[in-house]
């Protein structure tokens, strides 16, 4: 006890070196918490993205994975027996048709702000959903009913339409109301709101009605498919490949979405465990420095303590104490400075992973016609990005555990650099070191 | 009565730059209890090497040293943490207190080494800087804040904590003036003449040599016990 007393008491011996250490080995612990606390910030943000993919299955065209993935439509065939496959709740298959812009480029020209709004109010998509069904947009998302009424068996074929609210809205179109699409008029029955863009500036169809109106007889996009339970989903996706064969891709968005947010997950752990090890071994160093330091400056005294009868328990155990009290000073301003940088510096330190592979989100649909082929990779592409910037916009917090974790670090930093300086006191010879005044 | 220390052929040889300096040449030298003994010699002659290897600080190269009855030179250096803890005191030139401790705390530190209850511990302290002669309103204070002779009686307190049957003091006066020099070795006289305390001084000062039952002359690291002419 009394060398724990007396090591602690050391601390105060030099005062202006102390709050110097102790702003350094603080400076390095706020960095180490701030690494904890964005590797536990990132983990519980993919669980919870994880939990919120839910159950789904896409089965989209085949070679949809690479950049651009044109592929071959499904065909209408591709439905045979998927409703059999054990644990499949549900198959909605969609046509999505992007409505091409006029908008073009000269090589090498900028677009002017003016001319890409343009373009962008220029276009518009197309569901063809399965009456009966929810009115799935592309990405992942449902649409919600805001005003009339949704489609049912006997719309099947009918020229009848539920239009996004922007689309509505741009051509001043109610319920009741009509308009032209490739020479048909058809009567909007609904007016429906998703929340993103892209999907409120366009239009649900019955399934047979888009497929006749766009020419895409018997044509599909993709197959959205629900599973019961998320622990049956990977068995699901095995039965659906073995059905589909090279015909289609099969994705779950659970995989889909550890693919695409993977590689950032990696690339912020490998940031954050990098960064943890570097500033607690930039702790640590300081603490050792400072201890070998003191020990040099305390040479006669330490003479003096073993003259006195003291023990190398004693020694070792005065010099711990003095590092521990040091560490743990510097985790307590640590932990202060963290409450109020470590936010800002989680930040810092997570951006440039995340912009970095940020895809380039929604800017596909702009300037393509055809969408058949393109709808798993956009989905992908969509939610990924969303999701990855999600992680770019993480909240750090300060949680119990990372307190204890904290504290842990620095005990253990503590006694690194307080026990090892302190043998080498053990080492000094009494009559060498009371020699010199 | 037993001796309190046995010097049988002490020798060292300090090697520095492939050169053999001999410190101390086959030193024998008996004291007996509560004797109090000067140690005189010129500046290099090797009478702070002898005070360390009496005191367990220091291993000769060759000899004896023995302690009350036990040879301690061959000692490991963790048994003679024991002896020094039990049976020796020192007394440096430059006293030596440690700075951000008041004066009963210096004194109470080699007691906290010996493993004393913090009770006992705080009555023997307050006693020992009383013998020393301290006055009782400077126990709380640092060493900075007493003057050297106060320091001086600190550390001789300090030196008696553990009751030790030898103290070892190197040049205790020689950072004072005369008068208070004066005082410092009358109390170590006293203590070897009323507590039996066995004290080797060692000292430039010719009243030590008067003051103390013996001495011993050290000369290039010979020792005698007649002034060299
Ligand atoms: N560690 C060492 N290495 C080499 N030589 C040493 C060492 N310690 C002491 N010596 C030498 O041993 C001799 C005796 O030294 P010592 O300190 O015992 O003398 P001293 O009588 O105490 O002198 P002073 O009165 O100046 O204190 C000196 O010549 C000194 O240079
Ligand atoms: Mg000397």
């Amino acid at each position: 006890m009394h060398n724990l007393r007396r090591g602690l008491r050391n601390i105060w011996r030099s005062k202006v070196r102390t709050v110097t250490v102790t702003i350094l080995v603080a400076l390095s612990i706020c960095l180490a918490i701030t690494m904890m606390a964005i590797s536990v910030a990132v983990d519980e943000q993919v669980a919870t993205m994880e939990a919120s993919v839910g159950t789904a299955i896409e089965i989209r065209p085949a070679g949809t994975v690479g950049a651009l993935g044109r592929g071959e439509p499904l065909s209408m065939s591709i439905l045979a027996g998927l409703d059999a496959v054990p644990n499949v709740v549900a198959v909605a298959p969609t046509l999505v048709y992007q409505h091409m812009s006029r908008f073009s480029l000269g090589m090498g020209q900028r677009p002017s702000e003016a001319a890409l709004e343009e373009a962008m109010r220029e276009r518009f998509a197309i569901f063809g959903i399965i009456p009966g069904q929810e009115l799935r947009v592309f990405g992942g998302g449902v649409s919600a009913l805001k005003e009339g009424r949704t489609f049912n068996e006997d719309d099947d074929t009918r020229l009848v339409a539920i239009v996004g609210a922007t689309y509505a809205e741009m051509r001043s179109l109610p319920v009741g109301g009509t308009f032209v699409l490739n020479e048909e008029t058809i009567e909007v029955i609904g007016i429906a709101e998703a929340g993103t863009r892209f999907a409120d500036q366009g239009f649900f169809l019955p399934l047979s009605t888009a497929q006749r109106i766009l020419d895409m007889e018997g044509q599909l996009s993709q197959v959205h498919i629900t599973v019961n339970t998320l622990p049956n989903v990977d068995q699901a996706v095995a039965d659906l490949k073995a059905m589909v064969g090279d015909t289609a891709d099969v994705v779950s968005q659970k995989d889909a979405l550890l693919t695409r947010v993977g590689e950032t997950m990696n690339m912020v752990r490998g940031t954050t465990s990098t960064g943890l090890w570097v500033s607690l071994g930039m702790g640590g160093m300081v603490i050792f420095f400072t201890m070998m330091l003191i020990i040099r400056e305390r040479q006669r005294e330490i003479g003096i303590l073993k003259a006195l009868g003291s023990g190398n328990g004693d020694l070792v155990l005065g010099f711990a104490a003095e590092a521990l009290g040091i560490a743990i000073l510097g985790a307590v301003l640590g932990l202060i400075l963290f409450t109020t940088a470590g936010q800002e510096l989680a930040t810092r330190v997570i951006m440039p992973n995340v912009t970095a592979e940020s895809p380039s989100g929604g800017s596909g649909p702009l300037g393509r016609g055809m969408m058949g082929g393109m709808g798993g990779q956009m989905i992908q592409a969509l939610q990924g990005g969303q999701l990855i910037s999600q992680l770019g916009s993480i909240t750090v917090l300060l949680s119990l555990s990372l307190v204890m974790r904290t504290l842990a670090a620095a005990a253990v930093l503590g006694m690194l650099g307080g026990i090892l300086p302190a043998l080498y006191a053990l080492r000094l010879k009494p009559a060498e070191v009371l020699r010199h005044d | 009565m037993t001796n309190a220390l046995e010097l049988r052929k002490v020798t060292k040889i300090y090697r520095l730059h492939g050169q053999e300096v001999a410190a101390l040449a086959a030193v024998d030298w008996v004291l007996l209890k509560g004797v109090m003994a000067a140690v005189v010699g010129a500046s290099g002659s090797g009478k702070t090497t002898l005070l360390n290897i009496i005191g367990g600080l220091d291993r000769p190269s060759s000899g004896e040293v023995i302690l009350s009855g036990q040879p301690i030179h061959h000692l490991a250096e963790g048994e003679m943490v024991l002896y020094r803890r039990k049976l020796l005191g020192y007394v440096f030139q430059s006293y030596n207190l440690i700075p951000n401790f008041s004066a009963l705390e210096n004194v109470e530190l080699p007691l906290e080494f010996a493993r004393y209850p913090a009770r006992e511990r705080k009555e023997r302290a307050r006693k020992c800087l009383q013998m020393a002669e301290l006055p009782e309103n400077r126990f709380r204070h640092r060493p900075a804040e007493l003057s050297g002779g106060e320091q001086q009686r600190v550390a001789i307190a300090r030196a008696l904590a553990n009751d030790p049957g030898i103290i070892l003091a190197d040049e205790p006066t020689g950072n004072l003036d005369s008068k208070t020099g004066r005082q410092i070795i009358n109390l170590l006289k006293r203590l070897s003449k009323e507590d039996g305390k066995t004290v080797i001084v060692i000292s430039h000062d010719q009243g030590v040599a008067a003051a103390a039952d013996t001495t011993a002359y050290l000369l290039d690291g010979s020792i005698s016990q007649a002034p060299p002419r």
